[in-house]
């Protein structure tokens, strides 16, 4: 039989390819997540930041998630469920959000608002989350950017809070080692 | 930071992964293990609180408690995975195990004395700890499998799997205690084998999110 080189896997065959370890595969599949996800955070949530941030919130969620989708089931059933989980924890945290304080950010250098600014504003820092290893990196972004607590990171990467405030210090040392290099 | 740089780390980070067994199979693995440890256990329990087991002393109780240990412990599996459950499902499905309690407030109802004098004189007699021991011991052990299989798994909404994981074990627990109680009395079943243990999915339910945090 002539193999169909022209085949190109849906989305449930590229979780499988993904589980399995293939690395382009699940860069595709988090493409064609995002945009299948698309129109309906724009149903659900009016402001664009906080699609985009609940968009990333659910891309985490199906990397943690990642394991638990069985193969040769729906996938979409799966992805949705995981999606509306993750806009009603949004609704829930905005209800919260005046009672919520930025204030738990302990370690110094990944935590002060100047090094925010500083880094947000500087191409360097693309260079740098590239030379950390993915969860630092993963962890850098939403405790810098996205400006979660060390508690929130903790929550949203499923790691106990000091397994969080372990990677951030060593995350700060390989920053602190480039930011010495580039000196 | 943009979703496409996030894309990017998350692939990077893409290591394999063993995919998690159906929900079936693994409510299979549950079953067995916890069957198996009890056997184990069972003569030792027998030893010291036992007299003699039987499941024909109160058979429809017997059957509620395996319908509600079977179907809230699969039900446990399923939500172990990514899944939408309509609030309707997830009420009523919890709700089996009530029947079997509401079955014991039932036959109180109809009780000829008086149920406060009943009861006092339940608690101010010889005790009948071996039933509450004997519960928490049936409990402790396929509820303890459950929890650890299910910390392998991603649940989203973990209160209510941490509540069916409770009860799916409770109902193992009241099974097998009823199976081995000489008494039917509806008295001693609501004295010893429910209060003591009520606690219990309250706990877990408050407790759940810890309890049912991912391994790793």
């Amino acid at each position: 039989m002539i193999e169909d080189k022209s085949h190109i896997p849906d989305i449930s065959e590229k979780m499988v390819l993904a589980q399995s370890g293939d690395k382009q595969a699940y860069r595709d599949l988090l493409h064609t997540v995002s945009a299948e996800l698309n129109p309906f955070l724009i149903k659900k949530i009016a402001n664009e930041s906080d699609r985009e941030d609940v968009l990333q919130n659910i891309l985490i969620a199906i990397h943690n998630a990642r394991h638990s989708y069985t193969p040769g089931r729906p996938f979409k059933p799966w992805m949705y469920a995981i999606a509306n989980h993750k806009v009603i924890d949004y609704y829930r945290q905005n209800k919260r959000k005046s009672d919520h304080e930025i204030g738990d950010l302990e370690t110094d250098f990944l935590y002060s608002d100047e090094t925010i600014s500083e880094l947000e504003t500087n191409e360097l820092l693309e260079q740098l989350l590239k030379k950390l290893p993915a969860r630092q990196a993963l962890i850098v972004k939403l405790m810098k950017l996205d400006g979660l607590s060390v508690k929130e990171t903790a929550a949203m990467m499923e790691m106990t809070v000091s397994a969080v405030k372990v990677s951030a210090h060593r995350a700060y040392k390989i920053i602190q080692k480039e930011f010495k290099n580039e000196d | 930071m943009r979703t496409e740089k996030l894309i990017d780390i998350l692939a990077r980070e893409n290591n394999p992964v063993k995919p998690l067994k159906h929900p079936l199979i693994r409510f299979s693995i549950w079953l067995l293990l916890s069957a198996s440890l009890i056997v184990f256990i069972f003569p030792v329990i027998e030893h010291f609180f036992g007299h003699g087991f039987t499941l024909t002393r109160d058979l429809t109780g017997v059957l509620i408690l395996l319908l509600s240990a079977l179907v809230l412990g699969f039900l446990a599996f399923v939500m172990n995975s990514p899944v939408i459950l309509s609030p309707a499902v997830k009420i009523v499905v919890g709700g089996i195990f009530f029947i079997w309690i509401l079955r014991t407030f039932l036959k109180l109802f109809y009780m000829d004395e008086s149920f406060m004098d009943h009861m006092q004189a339940m608690y101010s007699g010889s005790p009948h700890t071996g039933c509450m021991t004997n519960t928490y011991l049936f409990f402790t052990i396929p509820f303890f499998i459950l929890i650890i299989m299910l910390r392998s798994g991603y649940t989203l909404e973990k209160t209510w799997a941490g509540f069916y994981a409770a009860t799916a074990s409770l109902s193992v627990a009241e099974l097998l205690t009823t199976a081995m109680c000489p008494q039917t009395d509806p008295v001693h079943t609501l004295a010893w084998h429910i209060l003591p243990v009520a606690p219990i999915p309250v706990v877990i339910w408050l407790l759940s999110e810890k309890l049912l945090k991912r391994r790793g």
